[in-house]
């Protein structure tokens, strides 16, 4: 048989290459290959040389130099970038070795760090107030309240009531929080969209919480962003997952998690964030969801001290409503169940693979719950909400009555 | 890890130090590479905040390079001669893959019942990549041996290749797919339960690469390279999870040394990484947060504004992947190695037969070489004994694009997309050749027919895109509905601007009607610069980049497959 000719194209008119392809590159070329000793990967020339160029073929340059390009144009851009380096990194961890280089390349960065912060002036990033405390927020929002002429006793200690939404004038609602509202966000949108009774919006940030301000600054945003901005009827809230993690407060200061200090200021911080979102004229009902019960090797914890904080703040607060996300995504007693059955008996799993957050499942579960909770804040009788039984949770499931104390709060915390 | 993080600028530099140091000892510099890579891909799976780098990589990398040497000694790590010198017995050249794709199996079976612990996954998905490697050496080397004289195909060669194709396909299809069949068969008859397999990251690419280099050595094309050579050409971390689909043998000519350190082409390769992370970073992502929401929930947004976003979207995806595969080549590059072209400005395209030849270009040519040709591709075939002149074309591109779609992922709307292009191309064919057939011409200047094949063109390709992007059939639907149907901005919630997302597209689409030796130039007089000047000139782009982009990096869309 004879030898089959080297490689080439047996249907030369097919449609998807109608001639040769010349976009493919050429191979190197026979004049770049070398056979010798190994060679300086600086080229022979000196470190001075790094001052002018002189490339011996065009567009190419020994390898030690672009080594050297490369090493000192990032650790040019570390220092230039340090602040927004720290930023990131306070949001990683706040003890790790991550952000102690951060630190230190943040502090001997001195006016190096101009320019970018020219360039976040540019583009109108306000970087400063990522800081900003949770009460200097509830501080401003009370002031513009006031400034606004709406009288204190219209805040008072009634339960909001809220108009009746009808599809011609349907309720804003907004929900937003940590990745978990990822993927539940989108999923309450859709099912009070598909109501006809709410315009909705999602919004939110992974990697975020309460705990970290610095990061991302939440009552800021809350207060700035959608409360003036939006002015939402009702809004869903959910924090937690990213929270369970030590506060920096000042410098490199902080509260280890779950001590008592820690404790009493993430208090502080959900019941400035709770007062902030208060309407007015107490026309917002603020739904503020537990975390879920978090499964084995999740590493996140401490979820039930949370909530406790969360359900005891919502009691004196009437425009607050706390929802028991927990009892929607767990077994009977408590603890934790990827896998939980649907109304019509079918068992399905509800969580994604790292055992944080929900998956398809779990969202549209939640999402439904959420929606029949609300019904008994805002009459939704205008239409008849056909709960789906292979999404909801069987009618057995229901939110704890009572937030209990974790049996292992430290003394003294509130 | 991703390729526009720190994490990877440290890797990068320490492994570009290391090649080029290690390169004149090729043995050496290979097995560096293969470790590297190896180090990469276990980062991927990396449960971040639990494991670091080093714990994680340092005792099983070890482990498994331990293991690939072992293996390599076994299974001779020599390059094959020809037949006719070979005097491996029968039972050897065939039974060897069976042998070796078995223990493959048992002890990928073991790892898992042993080390069910999530926390474990990551080693065990290299541990996939290294036995598609070793197994698929192994058949290449039996098809090899199998060739007739002259390496012409025998049966039992085209057998062993079948074998091959299948066993790789059967990986893939495992991974990939076993949970979208389950889920379609639970519809209609009895109850899998779905698995929820952690699809492994670039199975989708190493795969077809693999298959690749079995039927490239199955026509006699290629001889097989030794195990080393191929185990570096699979993992090699540069295209390993979405790069060009290289050509093993556009790939080993390369490791043979002959990469000169004096001259590393740098100003191209920066030129490359700069407009890459321009496009993933800073285009792309800032699409990516418009985008979303509108395909999410078309229901909230106005008819002008879906329609600007679907726009966006293929602005966005073609920044997202286009801005990767430059990175990429831009990294293999600095290592001395050339890939192949992966993308020529598609978006210039008078016909979608020329956007294939301009985007994913090594996908394309992989399905033409591979399963368009061998299904017949435009020879006039017979079909069930009757000539039927060009139906069997037109079959065998519908299918090709059509498996095309499908292999993007496990879901319908992937098969529309890659339908709805074979249905075009088809008929866009068909269209061409009656158009040329015409003995008068219509008398409309050729400018302006141009003009009208590129509005059809762009048109067409984005509304297909809007089946790729959306998550099924109806979220598809809805997008159109609203663009079509909608009522108007009554209640709209969002508020990007429909006019600067606008200039942008239209800023994007002009950029690829510049012709190329504008930006060649302005990198080699870049590369012209005293290199001082130059670090100056990447620390200032990295800041640009690192201000202009978002927090954090969204995911990059291909890596899904």
């Amino acid at each position: 048989m004879p030898r089959r000719p080297a490689r080439q194209n047996p249907n030369s008119e097919d449609p998807l290459a109608d001639e040769a392809p010349t976009a493919y590159p050429p191979s190197f070329d026979a004049e770049r290959s070398y056979v010798g000793p190994s060679p300086d990967i600086f080229g022979g020339k000196g470190w001075w040389h790094l001052l002018w160029a002189k490339p011996d073929k065009a567009g190419t340059m020994p390898a030690g130099f672009v080594l050297a390009i490369m090493v000192f144009g990032m650790v040019g851009a570390m220092f230039v970038n340090a602040d927004a380096t720290l930023r990131k990194s306070n949001a990683k961890c706040a003890d790790c070795w991550r952000h102690t280089v951060a630190d230190a390349v943040a502090f001997s960065a001195g006016p190096l760090k101009q320019p970018r912060a020219y360039l976040d002036d540019v583009r109108g990033v306000d970087v400063t107030d990522a800081g900003k405390d949770s009460a200097d927020v509830v501080k401003q929002a009370e002031a513009e309240r006031a400034a606004e002429g709406v009288p204190a006793e219209a805040v008072g200690p009634k339960r909001p009531v809220l108009r009746k939404p009808t599809p011609e004038q349907p309720l804003s609602l907004w929900v937003g929080g940590d990745s978990i509202t990822g993927a539940f966000g989108p999923a309450l949108q859709k099912v009070a969209a598909d109501s006809k009774l709410f315009k909705a919006v999602s919004d939110s940030k992974p990697s975020s919480g309460l705990t970290r301000p610095d990061y991302f600054n939440w009552p800021k945003h809350l207060y700035d962003d959608v409360v003036k901005a939006q002015n939402p009827d009702v809004m869903v809230i959910m924090f937690g997952a990213n929270d369970a993690q030590n506060m920096p407060i000042k410098g490199n200061q902080g509260y280890v998690r779950f001590t008592k200090e820690w404790l009493d200021e993430y208090r502080r911080r959900v019941a400035d964030t709770m007062d902030l979102l208060k309407d007015g004229r107490n026309q917002r009902v603020v739904i503020w969801m537990g975390a879920p019960v978090m499964g084995p090797n999740s590493g996140v914890e401490g979820m039930d001290k949370l909530n406790y904080i969360y359900a005891s703040e919502a009691k004196t607060r009437p425009w607050v409503v706390y929802f028991d996300t927990s009892a929607f995504l767990s077994n009977p007693d408590g603890s934790y169940a990827a896998n939980l059955p649907n109304a019509e008996g079918t068992v399905e799993l509800q969580r994604a693979g790292d055992n944080i957050h929900l998956n398809q499942a779990g969202s549209d579960r939640v999402a439904w719950a959420v929606l029949t909770r609300l019904s008994r804040e805002v009459d939704l009788s205008a239409v008849t909400l056909a709960q789906p039984p292979d999404i909801v949770a069987p009618p057995s499931v229901v939110e704890r009555p009572e937030i209990a104390r974790p049996a292992d709060w430290p003394d003294g915390a509130t | 890890m991703l390729f526009p993080t720190i994490d990877f600028a440290v890797f990068f530099l320490v492994v570009f130090t290391g090649s080029w140091v290690l390169r004149p000892r090729l043995r050496v510099w290979k097995w560096f590479i293969l470790l590297s890579s190896c180090v990469f891909y276990l980062d991927l799976f990396r449960a971040k905040d639990e494991q670091s780098l080093l714990s994680l990589t340092v005792p099983l990398v070890s482990g498994l390079i331990a293991l690939t040497a072992l293996g390599s000694w076994v299974l001779g790590e020599s390059i094959p001669k020809e037949n006719a010198e070979t005097r491996r017995p029968p039972v050897l050249t065939y039974g060897a893959p069976f042998l070796v794709y078995g223990v493959v199996l048992l002890v990928a079976y073991w790892l898992y019942q042993t080390f069910p612990q999530p926390r474990d996954e990551n080693w065990r998905y290299l541990y996939l990549l290294l036995g598609m490697a070793f197994t698929n050496q192994t058949l290449a080397r039996s098809v090899f041996a199998s060739l007739g004289a002259g390496r012409s195909r025998t049966s039992a060669s085209r057998w062993l290749v079948r074998l091959g194709i299948a066993m790789n396909l059967s990986v893939l299809g495992f991974f990939k797919y076993f949970d979208w069949v389950a889920g379609i068969v639970a519809t209609i008859g009895p109850r899998f339960e779905a698995i929820n397999l952690l699809l492994p990251i670039a199975i989708s690419f190493f795969t077809f690469q693999a298959i690749s280099y079995v039927v490239d050595v199955g026509r006699g094309e290629l001889r097989p390279i030794s195990q080393l050579d191929f185990c570096v050409y699979l993992t090699f971390f540069a295209h390993l999870v979405a790069g060009p689909i290289v050509r093993v043998g556009e790939f080993t000519p390369q490791l043979e040394g002959k990469a000169d350190p004096r001259f590393v082409p740098a100003s191209e390769a920066f030129m490359l990484i700069f407009r890459g992370m321009v496009k993933k970073v800073v285009v792309s992502s800032y699409l990516a947060q418009l985008v979303d929401p509108v395909f999410d929930l078309p229901g909230n947004h106005s008819g002008g504004q879906v329609l600007i976003a679907t726009y966006a979207y293929a602005i966005q995806i073609y920044a997202d992947f286009s801005g990767y595969t430059d990175i990429a080549i831009g990294v293999a590059l600095l290592l001395g190695i050339r890939f192949p072209q992966n993308f020529d400005a598609p978006y210039r395209s008078l016909s979608v037969q020329d956007f294939w030849r301009r985007w994913h270009m090594t996908l394309s040519r992989w399905l033409r070489d591979y399963l368009y040709i061998p299904l017949g591709g435009n020879r006039k075939l017979a079909m069930f004994g009757k000539d039927v002149g060009e139906l069997r074309t037109y079959i065998n591109l519908f299918l090709t694009m059509l498996l095309g779609g499908l292999w993007h992922g496990a879901n319908v709307t992937f098969l529309v997309w890659g339908a709805g292009h074979g249905l075009y191309l088809g008929v866009e064919r068909y269209v061409k050749e009656r158009w040329a057939l015409r003995a008068k011409p219509i008398g409309v200047p050729l400018p302006v027919v141009k003009v009208l094949q590129w509005v059809l063109t762009f048109h067409v390709v984005v509304f297909l895109w809007v089946f790729f992007r959306a998550k099924d059939f109806s979220n598809a639907f809805d997008v159109f509905g609203q663009i079509f149907v909608s009522s108007g901005a009554a209640f709209t919630f969002t508020t990007f601007s429909v006019a600067i997302v606008a200039a942008l597209v239209v800023a994007m689409v002009a950029s690829q009607f510049v012709p190329t030796r504008i930006p060649t130039q302005a990198s080699v007089l870049f590369g012209h610069l005293p290199p001082i000047v130059q670090m100056v000139g990447v620390a200032a782009a990295l800041v640009a980049i690192d201000a202009f982009g978002p927090i954090g990096i969204s995911p990059f869309i291909y890596f899904r497959f």
